[in-house]
């Protein structure tokens, strides 16, 4: 009953505090908030969208069962804070010059084409499928674990669509953000509290648990982790395509267009994979110190709600709520990414004469239309949905050297953005799906094998021409900008 | 020149915890402190200098006055 009220009372608090954000009338603000969120919106909303439900069930399941591995969210998050530092001043300057809205117009404007466009808008959306699907069946099973069975997963997935629906279509961004506040201080805060509480009153501490893995399983403490057999190589693929990858989402994105300024970005940057690697690296630890036990090896995607409930009605109400919000944090900006990139990326690209009213009323009923069809996805296809998640990191990886290179290389040019990108995504998906053996013995990923194919591509296409005239404009954009910085102080006083 | 020396040395420590050479080595138990093992605390320990680095970036950047930018939004579509 406990567990059931305080979710009852976290979903209502998130539509009462988005009671005043359900105003939005152009597909602009829906898409960005007109770039006026601050570095709190910023910061909490790349942390909310970032860590997935997920994470406490499925992939902490992985920590439980092979120990060591877990910890690659630490290096990672390092990763993708550098490659947001690095994209921050250019998406945001040419975002604001031009009303960018999501990263495949960002990316159509860098290559002057509307087929990276499309492709990227299109891709961005197909990968993010799985996302949402497995953050539902999350949002189910959080609510049917949580009151003993009482709530099916059916009915909790249904009562998570209502909420969701109903802030992301009516508010958009501005929503999406607010609650996001919300979602990621409960997750540092409350959430951390509650983790730290566990290990120390359930497992002895971290010193204890540690001690009781050295004791009983130490090859736990080390990679590759027990019964597995795999090169270091694997390690450092996880890491750089998990971190070049992670940020390329356009649903994490889509943040950078919603700043107010580059000073809130880089902010921002500093302040969440920090916090992130604070609170998923204490996540992994509780279940790393889960492995010894009879029952987490047994039910290692279980296990964290298992210690939990061990710990009492309220932890476990704690832990659930928490869930919920990395869950919510998570749909919510797929949801708000993939409504706009379906009416911006690909409607107004078809038909360039759509109103700004018809294109927000098509992106808010792509909001309810997703939102069904991930509901039947998720009900049908739970079983498949982890591997289709994991599966779409590897397609992800090859957009950023469409990214990055499109930002800082003026040779980048849209033949080979094009074609590197069709390529990179055959040699991922295809080594992913036909497996070939050098895959598993040599332990590369089958994403760095389709990241190094568009890489190669990009370059030789880039040398292959001269730069294209309108990226000069673009560089000149940014020269300009920089240039017309105002005096230290008046910027400072205004930045506070 | 400043950016670049600030990528090389965040770049060092990502090479650090992930390469191969590097990660074999520090993949152990002992040292431990509090517990944790080495190969924790090693992947820790590059991932606060690599978060060190980048605050010294965003400080020398904000100091120079790079972060004040203003940009005139084109006329809205």
């Amino acid at each position: 009953m406990i567990p059931m009220l305080m979710l009852a009372g976290f979903l209502g608090l998130i539509l009462w505090i988005n009671r005043r954000q359900m105003g939005v009338k152009t597909l602009n603000d829906y898409a960005t908030a007109s770039h006026s969120i601050g570095v709190l919106g910023i910061t909490l909303g790349f942390l909310a969208t970032w860590y997935v439900g997920a994470g406490y069930t499925v992939f902490s399941g992985f920590a439980v069962s092979f120990g060591m591995i877990g910890m690659y969210v630490i290096p990672y998050g390092i990763i993708t804070m550098l490659v947001m530092y690095l994209v921050a001043e250019k998406s945001f300057i040419w975002g604001k010059k031009y009303n960018i809205r999501t990263q495949s117009e960002l990316l159509g404007l860098r290559y002057r084409s509307d087929a990276i466009r499309v492709l990227t808008g299109f891709a961005g959306v197909a990968l993010s499928v799985p996302w949402l699907l497995m953050e539902w069946y999350t949002i189910g099973y959080v609510f049917n674990y949580a009151t003993d069975g009482f709530i099916s997963p059916l009915l909790g997935m249904i009562i998570g669509i209502f909420v969701v629906v109903f802030y992301v279509a009516l508010g958009g961004m501005r929503s999406v953000i607010t609650a996001n506040i919300i979602q990621g201080l409960y997750m540092l805060i409350a959430g951390s509290a509650i983790l730290l509480w566990v290990i120390y009153t359930q497992l002895g501490g971290i010193e204890g648990a540690m001690q009781r893995i050295l004791e009983q399983s130490p090859e736990a403490l080390t990679f590759p982790g027990p019964g597995w057999d795999m090169s270091p190589n694997y390690w450092m693929a996880i890491v750089i395509t998990s971190g070049l990858g992670g940020f390329m989402w356009p649903w994490v994105y889509n943040k950078l267009f919603a700043a107010d300024s580059i000073r809130t970005i880089k902010q921002s940057v500093l302040f969440a994979p920090t916090l992130g690697i604070l609170s998923f690296g204490l996540l992994f630890l509780l279940a790393m110190a889960l492995h010894p036990l009879p029952f987490a090896q047994q039910n290692p995607q279980e296990a964290m709600f298992w210690i939990h409930s061990q710990a009492g009605a309220w932890p476990l109400g704690f832990f659930a709520v928490l869930v919920m919000a990395a869950s919510l944090g998570t749909v919510s900006s797929i949801l708000n990414a993939m409504s706009t990139a379906i009416s911006g990326d690909l409607a107004q690209v078809i038909k360039r004469d759509i109103s700004e009213k018809t294109a927000l009323q098509i992106a808010r009923w792509s909001v309810v239309f997703m939102s069904i069809g991930a509901l039947i996805g998720a009900y049908i296809r739970e079983g498949q949905l982890v591997f289709l998640a994991l599966m779409t990191y590897q397609g992800m990886i090859v957009l950023s050297p469409v990214v990055l290179l499109g930002l800082y290389w003026k040779r980048a040019n849209k033949i080979g953005a094009v074609n590197g990108f069709l390529a990179g995504m055959a040699v991922s998906f295809g080594l992913t799906i036909f497996e070939p053996a050098f895959i598993i013995t040599y332990g590369w990923t089958p994403g760095v094998y389709g990241f190094l194919t568009t890489l190669s591509i990009m370059l030789i296409a880039g040398y292959c021409r001269p730069v294209e005239s309108h990226v000069e404009k673009l560089w000149q954009d940014i020269a300009i900008a920089k240039s017309t910085k105002p005096t230290g102080k008046l910027a400072t006083a205004k930045s506070i | 020149m400043r950016s670049a020396i600030f990528l090389l040395l965040i770049l060092s420590t990502i090479v650090l915890a992930t390469f191969p050479i590097f990660f074999t080595w520090a993949n152990r138990v002992e040292p431990s402190f509090i517990g944790l093992p080495f190969a924790f605390l090693w992947q820790i320990a590059m991932a606060l200098l690599g978060a060190f680095f980048l605050a010294c970036w965003y400080l020398v950047e904000s100091r120079s006055g790079d972060l004040d930018i203003e940009v005139e939004s084109e006329a809205s579509k």
